[in-house]
């Protein structure tokens, strides 16, 4: 098939070819728009600039591509300078905000301090004048007789509501007469936080928690059911009647806000709840369902206090509510203390109710007087 | 029909194993949520409280007092510190693994939680009542 001309004939036709392409390229470029308009673009810049030589330059100096790159640059230029301004007055903005803000905490830290500072005055005056009023009850009774359950009431009836005076009383109650003063003891554990002031603990809010407050108090609330069980126990088993039906009623009201003994703060708290709040309900239930026996349902205490002493609690629970009861607080002391029950028939529903009722005014009241305090 | 009874059997399994999966309130034995021992209250709550609060412990622990009161500090070193009179002697502590978090039912750890802590441990007077209890991240 090959034979010796063929390489010969191969070369021809590759010149051939050669040729043809290189004629079509350059007689398209001749006649193709690009080099017209390129053409017109350098005679437009010849014109534009006549103070040049009128040769052929390499730079760009004087083209038309030069007064693109001009205003190119010029836009770049412009776009930067608003972006800077536009910053720098951002930042001028949030200095000012940051500016009035500092001013403003201050100030908030400042009245936070006045207020704290006024707060503590009032506090300390009026347990200063309850100190008074002890001191002057202990100085009227008789030289060297030994304290007797009377005095020990009517001392932790002077001192209530301010756990400062109470607990330190109650401490000396219970020592000297255990089983008198057992319910009204586990009454102060479950609603006191031994070591921090009655105001932070009965009416905890920014200004009346001190910092240093803050982790005893988010400690103290989960504490306080396991801290007051057993002696509510004892006392249902072991006290008497009054006492044995006190420590039912304030089982029962733990029983229905047990919220009141979570931890109030900290993200953590969240996630004990919902796992613990059945093992504690079961637990407390191992020590309230015999108070069946001691207050059976339908009893005149039963209507009379232990139901409505529930309700009350109970709404608290669902939603706060000025006007409710909080289970874990000492301004309840009035429904424990052994003076409120002199001359009230725990048979007689009536009378169990109407003590009731001034227990919880009297709660109200207390809440409402703590409450002005601080403001 | 034996397919039919197949997939009953199946349907059958599915919910069971569906309706045993332990509730959301449940935690597996040995674990508490890291703020729950809190609610004890030390000279007063007994071993019964905490078994029928928490359960059963993860672990009870064998350590020398002074090498356990090395890793913890400040405030929870103090609570301890009385219930370790003789200084050195070999101690038995109760510890329970923390859960500070969920996903959907399950429970688990999540150590990103600022001041929580992995364990707690309870220490207890001879007669049975909570001498005291802290957290801790040490694994002892």
């Amino acid at each position: 098939m090959f034979t010796k001309y063929t390489p010969i004939g191969l070369g021809l036709l590759l010149l051939f070819g050669s040729q043809m392409v290189h004629a079509d390229t350059l007689e398209g470029y001749q006649n193709s728009t690009t080099r017209q308009q390129i053409e017109r673009m350098d005679e437009q810049s010849r014109l534009n600039a006549k103070d040049t030589p009128n040769s052929p330059s390499t730079g760009i100096q004087g083209s038309a591509l030069e007064g693109q790159l001009n205003r190119l640059r010029a836009e770049q230029e412009a776009e930067q300078e608003a972006k800077a301004a536009t910053a720098a007055k951002n930042q001028a903005e949030l200095e000012a905000r940051w500016a009035r803000e500092s001013v403003r905490m201050r100030e908030e830290a400042a009245l936070t301090d006045t207020v704290r500072a006024t707060t503590r005055a009032r506090e300390l005056q009026q347990i200063e004048s309850r100190q008074v009023s002890m001191r002057a009850y202990i100085n009227s009774l008789p030289a060297n007789t030994p304290m007797t359950i009377a005095n020990y009431d009517q001392l932790l009836d002077l001192a209530a509501p301010w756990s400062e005076l109470m607990l330190p009383m109650i401490e000396l109650a219970y020592r000297d007469y255990p089983q008198a003063f057992v319910v009204r003891y586990g009454f102060l554990k479950l609603s006191t936080c031994s070591g921090l002031r009655t105001v932070a603990v009965a009416v905890p809010n920014q200004q009346t928690i001190y910092d240093e407050e803050r982790k005893p108090l988010e400690e103290c609330y989960p504490q306080q059911l396991s801290a007051a069980l057993p002696y509510l126990d004892y006392a249902r088993q072991y006290a008497d009647p009054l006492d044995a039906a006190l420590a039912c009623a304030l089982m029962a009201g733990a029983h229905a806000d047990l919220a009141a003994f979570d931890s109030r703060s900290g993200f953590d708290a969240l996630i004990d709840v919902r796992p613990m709040r059945p093992r504690i309900a079961t637990w407390l239930n191992k020590r309230s369902l015999p108070c069946e026996a001691v207050v059976p349902t339908g009893s005149p205490f039963h209507t009379g206090l232990i139901e409505p002493f529930v309700r009350d609690v109970d709404a608290r629970a669902s939603g706060y509510r000025w006007d409710r009861v909080t289970i874990n607080s000492q301004f309840l002391w009035s429904m424990v203390a052994r003076t409120s029950w002199v001359g009230v028939d725990i048979k007689d529903p009536q009378a169990v109710a109407s003590l009731y009722s001034k227990v919880k005014a009297q709660y109200l009241a207390l809440h409402e007087n703590m409450f002005r305090l601080t403001r | 029909m034996k397919t039919m009874n197949r997939h009953t059997w199946s349907a059958a399994l599915f919910l069971f194993v569906l309706t045993s999966e332990p509730a959301y309130s449940e935690l597996k034995p040995g674990y508490i949520p890291s703020t729950a021992w809190m609610r004890l209250a030390p000279h007063v709550s007994t071993q019964q409280d905490v078994l029928d609060l928490f359960g059963p412990p993860y672990d009870k622990v064998e350590v020398k007092a002074e090498k356990f009161l090395r890793y913890v500090t400040g405030r929870n070193a103090d609570r301890l510190k009385p219930c370790f009179p003789g200084g050195n002697e070999r101690v038995t502590l109760w510890q329970y693994r923390h859960v500070n978090a969920h996903e959907g039912e399950k429970y688990f750890y999540n150590d990103d939680i600022r001041s929580s802590r992995e364990y707690s441990y309870i220490a207890f007077h001879n007669d049975g009542r909570v001498c005291g209890v802290v957290p801790s991240n040490e694994d002892f």
